[in-house]
């Protein structure tokens, strides 16, 4: 899945093994949502979505500590792009 | 004004009290977790560089560091300790109306007895009941959370089965039904029992856990309890609708 804003891959991010997130475009966020909630991936977003400088909003969603972020990332990957 | 009437205001006061208190530390979790948020997307979108210092622990991190401690509060640090003030801003509500009440009806707790030195020390009637009120709630304090609606009821002769206030959509996630008070009651004491996990044992659930939490235990001994959201949010409404309930019938009552 590439991110709207960046172009760049929607990537998982796991820094360290505090728990992994990933930074999602507004205008993404419910075909995330939907993606991890069909395949039972538990997640929940931060309250609200982000912009700064002007920059458009983003939105992080944080997958459940118990998560395996391999698998999130193989589902955004096998994602196609709309 | 009347006694009643005083004890009303004062059980208005202290219900509104614990509001507020709960709106103040939901208030500092999203927010927190806001700035959180932040910072990670400044970091990782558009390559923001900082370092932090703790001169006390002389710990250095830079924006990597950051990142990595940042999961860490917003999944776990910050859900576990405001998740600890909505117990504490419970429990403090609880007896603050517990003591007003007997304050104006101090006859509940007149099967409560001191000792003669104690008698002695003290100048006058109402110094005799405040001790007695406060040896009723340190007594109580130390029962099971399960325990302490059923005393509730016995003394104020209110009856709590029914949470009027308390809307169904709220704890759905956790229950089928709300609508009986045991339910609450039971949502209420794993909230409870999670809270003392995380004080006592790391958040790891052990048999304490178990039996305090009853049947509303949510994992089994020896995992680790999940406390983001919606778990903390349910937390916060769940007895946000306990404390307007029991405010809202005790001042039914004492009208």
């Amino acid at each position: 899945m590439t991110n709207s804003i960046t172009k760049k891959r929607i990537v998982v991010s796991t820094p360290g093994d505090t728990g992994s997130y990933i930074i999602v475009p507004l205008d993404q966020i419910e075909e995330v949502k939907k993606l991890f909630d069909e395949h039972g991936v538990k997640y929940w977003c931060d309250p609200d979505a982000i912009s700064s400088n002007g920059r458009p909003f983003v939105m992080i969603v944080n997958l459940k500590f118990y998560e395996d972020p391999v698998h999130a990332q193989n589902l955004l990957d096998n994602m196609n792009d709309g | 004004m009347s006694d009643l009437g005083k004890l009303n205001d004062r059980i208005a006061q202290i219900r509104d009290r614990a509001l507020n208190q709960l709106d103040t530390a939901h208030d500092y979790y999203v927010f927190t977790i806001r700035l959180w948020g932040h910072l990670q997307s400044e970091v990782e979108q558009n390559q923001a560089t900082l370092i932090f210092h703790n001169a006390s622990t002389n710990t250095t991190v830079d924006q990597h560091g950051l990142l990595i401690q940042a999961q860490r509060y917003k999944s776990w640090e910050l859900p576990a300790s405001t998740i600890q003030q909505f117990v504490s801003i419970f429990e403090v509500f609880f007896f603050d109306v517990l003591r007003e009440w007997f304050l104006v009806f101090p006859q509940e707790v007149y099967d409560k007895q001191i000792s003669g030195r104690e008698i002695a020390s003290l100048t006058d009637k109402n110094a005799i009941i405040e001790v007695l009120i406060q040896k009723e709630l340190i007594s109580i304090a130390y029962q099971k959370p399960a325990d302490w609606f059923a005393y509730l009821s016995k003394r104020t002769g209110v009856d709590f089965k029914k949470a009027d206030s308390f809307k169904k959509d709220i704890a759905q996630p956790f229950y089928e039904t709300v609508e009986e008070f045991e339910t609450v009651k039971q949502a209420f004491c794993e909230i409870k029992a999670t809270r003392d996990v995380l004080i006592h044992a790391n958040g790891v659930v052990n048999a304490q856990y178990l039996e305090k939490a009853g049947p509303a235990a949510r994992v089994a001994i020896g995992q680790r309890l999940d406390i983001g959201d919606p778990y903390h949010q349910q937390s916060w409404e769940l007895i946000s609708c306990l404390i307007e309930d029991i405010g809202n019938k005790l001042i039914q009552k004492a009208t």
